[in-house]
C-alpha cells in the first residue's frame, strides 16, 4: 500500500477518510472525546474524594484538639 | 371430468407455493427480524416451480466450461458466448466465493463414493470442497423469469445477511415498539397471504392484491424512515455531537436496511407467483432507485451523501471496514445484472445447482 493511500485512512480504525484534515475519522474523534471525558470524570472524582477525606481528617483533628483544651 | 381433475391438481400446486410461513414465529410473531429467513423458503419454492416448467440436460463433463462456471459462482451469474450461467448462490458459502476469487479453490472434477467423476469445487491439494451439478434448460424461455427471480432472491438474501452482520457493530438500543410498527404492514400482508393460500380463483387474487398493497405501504414507510434517520444523523454535527444519538440513528438505519430486502423479496415472489414479471421488475427498479439515491444525493448542508454520512459515523470492526461505502454499490451492480438477465431472451440458460447440506437446512 502506498503512503498516499495509507494517509487517507483513519490511524485508529483504518476507515477510509473522505475529506478529514487530520488522520482520524469523526467516529474515533468522538469516541476519544467520550473516553477523555470519562477519564477526566474519574480523575476529578478521585480528586474530590481525596480532598474530602483530607478535610474530614483535618476536621476530626481540630475537634479532638478542642476537646483536649476543654 | 379429466379436465376438472387436472385443473384441481394445478390449483393445489399453486396454493402450496403460498405456504411460505412455516414456523410458529412466522405465523404468529410481530417482529419481522425475528422471523425465519424467508428467502430460503422462496428459493426452495422457486426451484420446485422451475423444475416443473422445463426439463434440464445434465452435463457430467464440464471441460471447456470451467472459466464460465467460476465466474458465475463468484458473482451469482455470468453471460458469455455459451449463454447465461446462473449459480445457486444461496448454497455457496462466502468462504467458497472468496476462495475462488483469491485462487485457493478452483473448478474441477472429483470422485463420488460410487466412483464416478462429478463437477466440484476443489482446493489447491485437489481435495473436495463442494459438489455441484451443471444443468442446461431444454426450453430456456419457459424458465427465464423463474431463474432470474431465483438469482435475485439469493442476492437479496445475501444483502440482508451482510447488513445484519455489520449491524452487530453498532451498540444502539433495540426499540421493539418501533421495530414492530415497521413490521406491521408485513404482518397484515402475511394474514392476507395465509387467507389466499386456502382460497381459489378471483378470491385468492383479491387477497394477494391486498397483501401487495400492505407490502407497498410498508416499503414506503421504510424508505421514508431511512431518509428521516439520515437527516437526523446529518443534524448531529460538531465536536459536541452525542454518540448515543448517532448510534441510535445508525441502528435504526441498519434495521430498516435489513427489513427492506424482506419486503422487496416477498413482493417479487408474489408478483412472480401471479405471473406478473413486469411488476416484479418494477419493484426491484424502485429498490434500485432508493439505493442509488442513498449513493448519489447530497443531504444536510450538501457536503455528503447519505452513505458517506453513515460511513463517517459508523463504528466498523476489522472485517467490515468501509462496508457502507462499498457494499451498496455492489448491491446496485447485482440489481443491474438482474435487469440484464431478463433481456437475455434468446440465450441458452445453464444452472449451477447445489444440494443444501444438513448444516444449511
Amino acid at each position: 500500500m502506498s503512503s498516499e493511500v495509507a494517509a487517507k485512512r483513519c490511524k485508529s480504525c483504518g476507515k477510509l477518510l473522505l475529506d478529514e484534515k487530520i488522520p482520524f475519522c469523526r467516529r474515533c474523534l468522538l469516541e476519544g472525546r467520550n473516553k477523555a471525558v470519562n477519564v477526566g470524570e474519574i480523575i476529578g472524582g478521585v480528586g474530590l474524594f481525596v480532598t474530602g477525606v483530607i478535610s474530614t481528617i483535618n476536621n476530626n483533628n481540630t475537634d479532638s484538639d478542642d476537646e483536649e483544651e476543654i | 371430468m379429466d379436465e376438472e381433475k387436472e385443473t384441481s391438481l394445478v390449483e393445489s400446486g399453486k396454493n402450496e407455493l403460498l405456504d411460505i410461513f412455516t414456523k410458529e414465529e412466522d405465523k404468529q410473531g410481530t417482529d419481522l427480524l425475528a422471523m425465519s429467513d424467508f428467502f430460503d423458503v422462496f428459493i426452495g419454492k422457486i426451484e420446485v416451480e422451475m423444475g416443473s416448467h422445463t426439463s434440464w440436460e445434465i452435463y457430467h463433463n464440464i471441460e471447456g466450461f470451467v472459466g464460465e462456471i467460476a465466474a458465475a459462482i463468484k458473482s451469482g451469474f455470468d453471460i458469455s458466448k455459451m449463454g447465461m450461467l446462473v449459480a445457486d448462490y444461496s448454497h455457496f458459502s462466502q468462504d467458497i466465493i472468496d476462495g475462488l476469487k483469491e485462487g485457493f479453490y478452483h473448478i474441477g472434477q472429483s470422485k463420488e463414493v460410487a466412483g464416478n467423476l462429478r463437477p466440484a469445487i476443489l482446493d489447491d491439494k485437489e481435495q473436495l470442497v463442494k459438489f455441484f451439478t451443471l444443468k442446461k434448460a431444454i426450453n430456456p424461455s419457459h424458465v427465464l423469469s423463474d431463474i432470474s427471480t431465483l438469482s435475485m432472491q439469493a442476492s437479496l438474501q445475501r444483502i440482508s445477511g451482510q447488513i445484519a452482520d455489520v449491524g452487530r457493530d453498532v451498540r444502539g438500543m433495540i426499540d421493539f415498539a418501533r421495530r414492530e410498527a415497521l413490521s406491521n404492514k408485513f404482518i397484515y400482508a402475511r394474514d392476507k397471504i395465509m387467507l389466499a393460500s386456502t382460497a381459489t380463483g378471483e378470491e385468492r387474487e383479491s387477497f394477494l392484491k391486498e397483501a401487495d398493497t400492505y407490502l407497498m405501504e410498508g416499503l414506503i414507510d421504510l424508505y421514508a424512515d431511512i431518509n428521516a434517520q439520515v437527516k437526523y444523523l446529518a443534524d448531529q454535527k460538531g465536536p459536541f455531537a452525542s454518540l448515543k444519538a448517532i448510534d441510535s440513528a445508525l441502528s435504526f438505519i441498519n434495521e430498516d436496511m435489513q427489513m427492506i430486502p424482506r419486503y422487496v423479496g416477498l413482493r417479487m415472489y408474489l408478483f412472480n407467483f401471479r405471473g406478473k414479471v413486469e411488476d416484479a421488475n418494477r419493484i426491484i427498479g424502485e429498490y434500485r432507485y432508493q439505493l442509488q439515491t442513498l449513493v448519489d444525493r447530497k443531504i444536510g448542508d450538501g457536503k455528503y451523501t447519505a452513505l458517506e454520512l453513515i460511513h463517517k459515523n459508523y463504528p466498523y470492526d476489522v472485517d467490515s471496514v468501509d462496508f457502507w461505502l462499498e457494499k451498496p454499490k455492489q448491491m446496485l451492480g447485482v440489481i443491474n445484472s438482474y435487469q440484464t438477465m431478463l433481456e437475455q431472451k434468446d440465450k441458452d440458460i445453464y444452472y449451477i445447482d447445489v444440494e443444501a447440506t444438513e448444516n444449511e437446512q
